[in-house]
């Protein structure tokens, strides 16, 4: 009820009564308990902003059922609980020190309670105060939290060293987060907003003995669902070599040397396991060295071990190793060992199976990126997965198609890895694609006709989810294979996606995307000559153009007419009416979901650039939903969801100018059609919408660009007569050198492009292009 | 972080994900041939005054 009520300024009185209850010495222990929940209910519920004016009340109530002179162990608990709840709204209380102090100290006592269930909900507490509050903890952090938390991490609740061990990781994630706003404000040379102590820096001796022997505290039976020690002890490292870097290696090489050949199960566990943990984070070649020692006999774990725990271990540390530090992995020696076991291990458990499928993909990147090096062109000629090429593949298509595949993920492994393997491919090994897209148009037709047969239910769920891995890996293969041919396989591939466009009609989350996303990918493949195939689909685009209750249906069909446009170009004149006026009637239907809008605004400029002049008879209507689409302002300047939005729908309106104005421009070398009159009205608003993004604090870099893209194509079209008017928008110029201060290359490049060209009209006459 | 656990030993690639970056890559297309149009030339420099 206070939920619904003190929001609108109702029932102001509700706080305070239910403190007074838990303050007074009338009131029973059930009394206390029951109101301090509804304390923790209310705080839980309602915007810190409604509460902020209450926070004192709240917390005296509070504090004062946490106190250690509380006889009641269940209102300490009730207090403690109702207090992780208040932490986001007493901002004011944590600023002022005395008050700050209190709180801390009622924490920390409420630490050392008989009652576990009040430790944990007080370890709860530290670890979102450190989250919320990590400015306000050098007070804190060596007389009291260090020695709390390493204590509650040698603990033998479960519960307990659990939520220790959530303290240090997110003490590591504010740490990264810090690392990475000081190095931003250093490049940007102004000051961070706040500084790092360094905390896990500093405990890591301390810290990382503990967390090894968490980590060899493997449950035996464990559900893959179940939070406990071990997994979190194996986070934790992984955030600490993320936070640490190079310092963390010294210090965990001796426990993984020591215990990778231990008779105990749980030790050789735990070396792979911590070796894959600090993968990421420091500098590869501080790990390379190492990784060699030993890599021969993870791959002997990942092979022979008796335990499966031990084998999926191993098999994630290679997965990890191939990712992070590729150079260990790709030399003729090591791959001569590891491909053999790997292409071993798929037939293993599915569990086992899933991490090398992983593996793979991060050694199909890194085999190509290495060959990318060596060589001085894009396409790659040869790489060193190559005479390995085929059996990998054809084990991975068998790994998909194993009947256990729908545990432990493997199946999406499966494809994914065979998706990168594609991608990744060089050239000599053009063949087993070929011969990899038959097979996997194949079962695409065969599960196709199983669907078709399908009503509802659990298969039903596990064709779709066949049908669009199998859509995935063929938008993959397209985009790998010569157009010639795609189109020995084009016509049965159209075939088999309108049969998937036609039986899951109607279907929320089914396959109807893939089925457009791998025709965007075909529509690609074979530019002009798709447009075959154009009467035969173009009722299914329309349907999905018109289906904005499938959101996702709705955009990937927008993608679509986006693909068509670039491919057919002026062929796709006779299906722009009906395509236009859909989009037309979305843009201006209130109930639409917005994240439709901003690329329907884009795509509209992809039609403009594609049949030029003949979108002549749309620009009147367009232009006005244009302006009134970029005219749209956030009212809440707090409100991120709103930002984020505001800024996609601008990077649309931006496009869909763009396509406009180059599509009016015409496409002749050094002559502007006079077409592009269409636009004179619509400048001063146009440019005045560039200022508005270049005055705009919160810009993304693809609004940078577009923004700077069009000033570049307008002058270009108008030439000098604009420069007048840009120069009186000092906003445009600092838009301008902001993009080019951009770590984005494309933004860099387009402010550069328009900088200059702005140069080059000062020197000219107004009028002398279009005017 | 249990949720990070999930996702860094189990969530090797989702239906989502899969879809969320094919619709990105066609948007890269869009962007890649606006500016073929432009035929820029990159990385010149400009000065700022």
């Amino acid at each position: 009820i206070a939920s619904a009520e003190l929001p609108s300024g109702a029932w102001p009185e509700v706080i305070a009564t239910l403190a007074f209850n838990v303050t007074s010495t009338q009131s029973s222990e059930s009394l206390k308990i029951a109101s301090l929940d509804s304390i923790g209910y209310i705080c839980e519920e309602i915007s810190p902003k409604v509460l902020s004016g209450a926070s004192n009340e709240i917390l005296t109530a509070i504090v004062q059922g946490m106190r250690k002179e509380e006889p009641s162990l269940h209102v300490r608990l009730a207090a403690t609980k109702a207090l992780y709840n208040s932490l986001e709204f007493t901002k004011s209380n944590f600023d002022k020190e005395t008050e700050r102090h209190f709180i801390m100290q009622v924490v920390c006592e409420a630490t050392q309670c008989p009652n576990e269930e009040v430790v944990i909900a007080a370890l709860q507490n530290l670890v979102k105060i450190m989250s919320l509050y990590y400015s306000y903890m050098e007070a804190y952090m060596g007389p009291a939290l260090f020695a709390i938390t390493l204590e509650a991490m040698q603990s033998s609740i479960d519960g307990v060293v659990l939520q220790a061990i959530e303290f240090w990781s997110t003490v590591c994630d504010e740490e990264q987060d810090l690392a990475i706003e000081a190095m931003e404000a250093s490049e940007t040379g102004r000051p961070p907003s706040q500084t790092s102590f360094h905390y896990v820096r500093g405990a890591l001796h301390f810290l990382l003995p503990i967390l090894l022997r968490i980590l060899a505290k493997q449950e035996e039976y464990d559900d893959e669902d179940d939070w406990v020690p071990s997994k979190a002890a194996g986070v934790c490292l992984s955030l600490m070599a993320s936070c640490t870097e190079d310092s963390i290696v010294p210090l965990v090489i001796p426990f993984v040397k020591e215990n990778i050949f231990n008779g105990d199960w749980r030790f050789r566990d735990a070396a792979v396991m911590a070796l894959g943990c600090i993968m990421e984070g420091p500098d590869p070649d501080q790990l390379a060295q190492f990784i060699s020692e030993v890599l021969l006999r993870i791959i002997e774990l990942m092979k022979s071990d008796p335990l499966i725990q031990v084998k999926d271990s191993a098999a994630w540390t290679i997965g990890r190793i191939c990712e992070q530090v590729p150079s260990t992995v790709l030399h003729l020696e090591v791959l001569s060992h590891l491909l053999p076991a790997l292409i071993d291990g798929l037939k293993r458990e599915t569990r086992v199976a899933t991490n090398i499928c992983w593996a793979f993909s991060s050694l199909a990147e890194a085999a190509c990126d290495s060959a990318l090096q060596a060589c001085s062109t894009d396409d790659v000629e040869t790489y060193a997965l190559s005479s390995s090429f085929e059996q990998i593949v054809s084990t991975i298509l068998a790994t998909a198609e194993r009947n256990d595949a729908v545990h432990s993920n493997l199946r999406t492994a499966a494809y994914e890895a065979l998706m990168d393997l594609i991608k990744y491919s060089p050239k000599d090994c053009y063949i087993v694609v070929q011969k990899t897209v038959l097979h996997v148009l194949d079962s695409l037709q065969k599960v196709v006709q199983i669907d078709e047969n399908l009503l509802q239910g659990h298969d039903k769920q596990q064709v779709s989810d066949l049908e669009s891995l199998l859509c995935a890996t063929l938008q993959s293969l397209l985009r790998k294979m010569t157009k010639e041919d795609v189109l020995q396989i084009s016509d049965s591939l159209v075939q088999a996606l309108i049969a998937m466009l036609s039986t899951s009609s109607g279907l929320v989350g089914g396959v109807q995307e893939d089925a457009i996303l791998t025709i965007g990918a075909l529509v690609e493949s074979l530019g002009v000559d798709f447009l075959k195939y154009m009467p035969s689909l173009s009722n299914y685009l329309i349907a999905a153009l018109k289906n904005y209750n499938d959101v996702q249906v709705c955009q990937a069909a927008i993608g679509l007419v986006g693909d068509l446009c670039r491919s057919l170009s002026v062929n796709l004149i006779p299906y722009c009416e009906n395509i236009m006026q859909i989009m037309v009637d979305t843009l201006s239907n209130p109930t639409v979901h917005r994240s439709i809008k901003p690329p329907i605004l884009s795509t509209i400029g992809d039609i403009a650039l594609a049949i030029g002049s003949q979108f002549m008879i749309y620009c009147a209507p367009v232009l006005g939903i244009l302006e009134q689409a970029s005219r749209t302002q956030s009212e809440n300047s707090s409100d991120l969801d709103m930002l984020d939005y505001l800024n996609e729908l601008r990077e649309g309106c931006l496009e869909g100018y763009t396509g406009i104005v180059q599509g009016l421009k015409g496409d002749k070398e050094n002559e502007v059609s006079s077409d592009i009159q269409l636009i004179v009205p619509h400048l001063p608003w146009i440019l005045a919408f560039i200022e508005i993004i270049g005055n705009e604090q919160e810009k993304t870099d693809s609004v940078i660009a577009g923004a700077a893209g069009l000033l570049g194509d307008l002058l270009n079209c108008f030439g000098a007569q604009l420069i007048p008017i840009i120069t009186q928008k000092p906003a445009i110029t600092k838009l301008l050198s902001e993009g080019r201060q951009s770590r984005n290359k494309r933004t860099k490049t387009l402010a550069t492009w328009s900088m200059k060209t702005i140069k080059q009209l000062q020197g000219e006459s107004p009028g002398s292009k279009c005017g | 972080h249990a949720a990070l656990y999930k996702a860094k030993r189990e969530g090797y690639g989702d239906q989502e994900s899969r879809r969320r970056k094919a619709l990105a890559e066609q948007s890269q297309r869009r962007k890649n041939f606006l500016d073929h149009s432009r035929r820029i030339a990159e990385g010149e420099p400009v000065d700022d005054d």
